[in-house]
């Protein structure tokens, strides 16, 4: 088994990965899925996705209460046994494998059309991964104390560019409301809870034992991510009124383009790449989580310090195979990536819950 | 562990920069560009690139021009007469040809809303009665900002508007609104902002003269600063106008848009027989200007609806908006009422009483 951690986690700098990964997830990702779906209309689904991942928030945050000491792994194998529990397992570990590839080809794109057109993607890509696997070799607790300040520096930027780009809204872009089909207002709503999953299931990377003040542990969770969804909203609402609903849908980086039009007094402008790096900071603290979690399920053997090289070259070589270009990473995120959370990461974490749940009611009836 | 910090500082020093790497002192900075169509229909492209090797305090830049058979062609190509590539990033003014703006608007803006060195925050014109490339010598002669130059016009005559071609593209992708576009012309050697050019979906139809430009800008919320007058010899009231609000509100029963305006002035200047010492006198003139605004605003829906045929204010936008039936109608313009309704305010006769 992966190094256990000599010290604690702070039940704050834990509820801090909901932060960066919920960002990291829907930023250039879950939100570009959203507006070509719905437009304008995004804002609603994001809000009636908001409201529905609450349930998502109570699954976890069950789970984490009523397994004190294993992690999601060791949960899986503890209550449905070695081969099913294996069976899930592998399925996680699938769905983050491919969460993973997702996050770091969109993060190459995005330096690769922004910044870095005559660059490869693969050396992007190396580029973004070197860091990940000397940070692989740390520990939970480092790589939550690292996360935590990622965070900071991210709401701080995030705080910095609303104030900048304030003044730029306009709000008859959110007109015409509902223009967008019931399916489509549906999906994107149902989009938005999906994708909740990924960083709330990053939650499910150690155990309840693990946290120093877990007393405190679920008023933090649901602080978090409620100020976190404060934030996603607000760059989504910030986003259509700033470039109104036609002007986004012709962006691949709508949420980037927004943040051109940022001017603080007149005085400081063109700022949109430091503000941008919030954008680098969430994904690197979510691909940080997936590399530890991706670890973690594989066999603890001697070679385990290489695992995280056999990662990223795995990662490397899939993205290559798989997202010829950016038109076909396009099609992947629009036409799969979704379904692919909710098989691999929304359906085992699902049936893990129904089965602690049942559990938990079986016994208590056994008790009385 | 300190040999993978070792190997990741050596691979992230062997990375660095990448194949984009251009240091400051490579680079064209250009501050204008035009854009002309050839007579053999190739595209040609004028630039003004920053002189950095001149020692001169001298806004005077270095005039690169190149042809080929698409702008991006067109632009690469000066790479063959300037030792360095050109970057837009800085670029202050796009200055397109009235050939390009009547036929070809789109397909020249691509290659600069694709571009990611730009930030699309630039000011477009249309060259009046001139090609770009003239256009382009004038302004590197003149050592003069078009940019400042626009500016001010819009700040203290109201001719003219801020929009960047970030506003314009936006406009233009919005279902019921035709966009207005500045343009410059060349008088006397030297460049001067024009009348606004108006467009019909993505070509341009012609020019404005000043007063339709100023009213349009009215409309659209676009009035920083500019003058309204009675025009009335002895009678004349000339009022500075520092604040105008511009709402419009469909009433779907009556298929009518209301246009209300709002407006805050001070007396400039007046004629004769004209004192405004007391509060009659001030509503007097309130009203004398609100009636002069009005006509004028009239005038202008007028002329936009049956002359221009172009939806200047974004009309079908608010139908559109407002999810109304009209809209798919092709002929909406002419089937739907526009009232307007002026509040003239005047704040300051000028801290004056008039002994003459």
């Amino acid at each position: 088994m992966v190094e256990k951690e000599s010290e604690k986690i702070h039940s704050l700098g834990y509820s801090f990965i909901i932060f960066t990964c919920f960002l990291s997830i829907f930023i250039g990702k879950g939100t570009y899925v959203m507006f070509s779906l719905t437009s304008n209309d995004t804002l609603i689904c994001s809000i009636f996705g908001f409201l529905a991942s609450f349930v998502l928030i109570a699954i976890i945050s069950y789970i984490i209460s009523k397994n004190q000491n294993k992690d999601i792994f060791e949960l899986n194998k503890s209550i449905f046994g070695k081969v099913l529990g294996n069976i899930l397992n592998f399925a996680l570990w699938i769905g983050f494998f491919i969460v993973s590839i997702i996050i770091l080809y969109n993060m190459a794109d995005f330096f690769n059309t922004q910044y870095l057109p005559e660059t490869s993607v693969e050396y992007l890509k190396m580029l973004v991964i070197l860091p990940l696997i000397y940070i692989s070799t740390k520990n939970l607790s480092t790589l939550i104390k690292m996360n935590q300040i990622l965070a900071i520096v991210s709401l701080l930027l995030n705080l910095i560019s609303f104030i900048g780009i304030y003044n730029k809204i306009d709000f008859i872009n959110l007109e015409p409301i509902f223009v967008s089909s019931k399916i489509n207002i549906i999906k994107s709503v149902i989009t938005y809870f999906i994708l909740s999953i990924v960083p709330l299931s990053i939650l499910l990377v150690t155990n309840k034992n693990s946290v120093k003040d877990s007393e405190r542990l679920n008023k933090n969770l649901i602080k978090v991510f409620i100020l976190t969804n404060i934030i996603l909203i607000l760059i989504i609402a910030f986003t259509i009124l700033i470039l109104g609903p036609e002007y986004l849908e012709i962006f691949r980086f709508p949420e980037y383009i927004t943040l051109k039009q940022f001017s603080l007094f007149n005085i400081l402008e063109r700022v949109e790449n430091i503000l941008a790096l919030n954008y680098y900071f969430n994904c690197t603290g979510l691909l940080a989580f997936l590399y530890y979690f991706l670890i973690n399920y594989m066999p603890q053997t001697k070679y385990r310090r290489y695992y995280s090289i056999i990662i990223a070259i795995l990662q490397v070589l899939v993205t290559k195979i798989i997202f010829k270009n950016t038109i076909s990473f396009i099609e992947v995120l629009k036409g799969y990536f979704v379904y692919a959370v909710f098989f691999f990461i929304l359906l085992p974490i699902l049936i893990t819950f129904l089965k602690l749940f049942f559990n938990n009611i079986k016994n208590k009836k056994m008790s009385t | 562990m300190r040999k993978y910090v070792l190997v990741l500082i050596l691979l992230v020093l062997a990375f660095n920069g990448m194949d984009n790497l251009r240091e400051l002192t490579n680079l064209a900075i250009v501050t204008s560009i035009g854009i002309d169509i050839t007579e053999d229909q190739k595209y040609l492209a004028t630039a003004i690139v920053l002189d950095t090797s001149s020692k001169e305090n001298s806004n005077e830049g270095i005039i690169y021009e190149a042809e080929g058979n698409t702008v991006q062609e067109a632009v690469r190509n000066i790479v063959d007469i300037s030792p360095k590539k050109l970057y837009i990033g800085h670029l202050e003014t796009l200055i397109i040809s009235e050939e390009i703006a009547r036929e070809k608007l789109m397909s020249t803006l691509d290659f600069f809303i694709r571009d990611n060195e730009g930030s699309n925050n630039f000011y477009l014109f249309v060259a009046s009665g001139s090609n770009s490339k003239e256009v382009i010598k004038a302004i590197n002669d003149s050592k003069e900002s078009m940019k400042e130059k626009l500016l001010s016009s819009t700040r203290y005559k109201g001719n003219c508007n801020k929009d960047t071609l970030n506003d314009i593209i936006q406009d233009i992708l919005k279902p019921g609104k035709d966009v207005l576009v500045n343009s410059c012309k060349i008088e006397d050697k030297n460049v001067k902002i024009e009348n606004m050019a108006y467009f019909k979906s993505w070509n341009m139809q012609g020019f404005l003269n000043d007063q339709e430009s100023i009213m349009l800008n009215i409309l659209n919320n676009n009035i920083e600063n500019t003058i309204i007058t009675t025009e009335n010899a002895n009678r004349n009231i000339v009022s500075e106008v520092i604040s105008s609000k511009c709402k419009m509100k469909l009433n779907k029963e009556t298929n009518t848009i209301n246009i209300d305006i709002v407006m805050e002035a001070n007396i400039s200047e007046t004629g004769k027989e004209i004192t405004i010492q007391n509060k009659e006198e001030m509503d007097d003139a309130e009203i004398l200007l609100e009636k002069i605004v009005k006509e004028k605003i009239e005038e202008c829906i007028k002329k936009m609806k049956n002359e221009y045929n172009s939806d200047l204010i974004g009309i079908g936008n608010l139908l559109y908006r407002k999810k109304d039936s009209l809209f798919k109608d092709n002929d909406y313009l002419s089937k739907i009422n526009i009232l307007a309704n002026v509040d003239f305010k005047i704040l300051n006769q000028g801290g004056v009483i008039k002994k003459w």
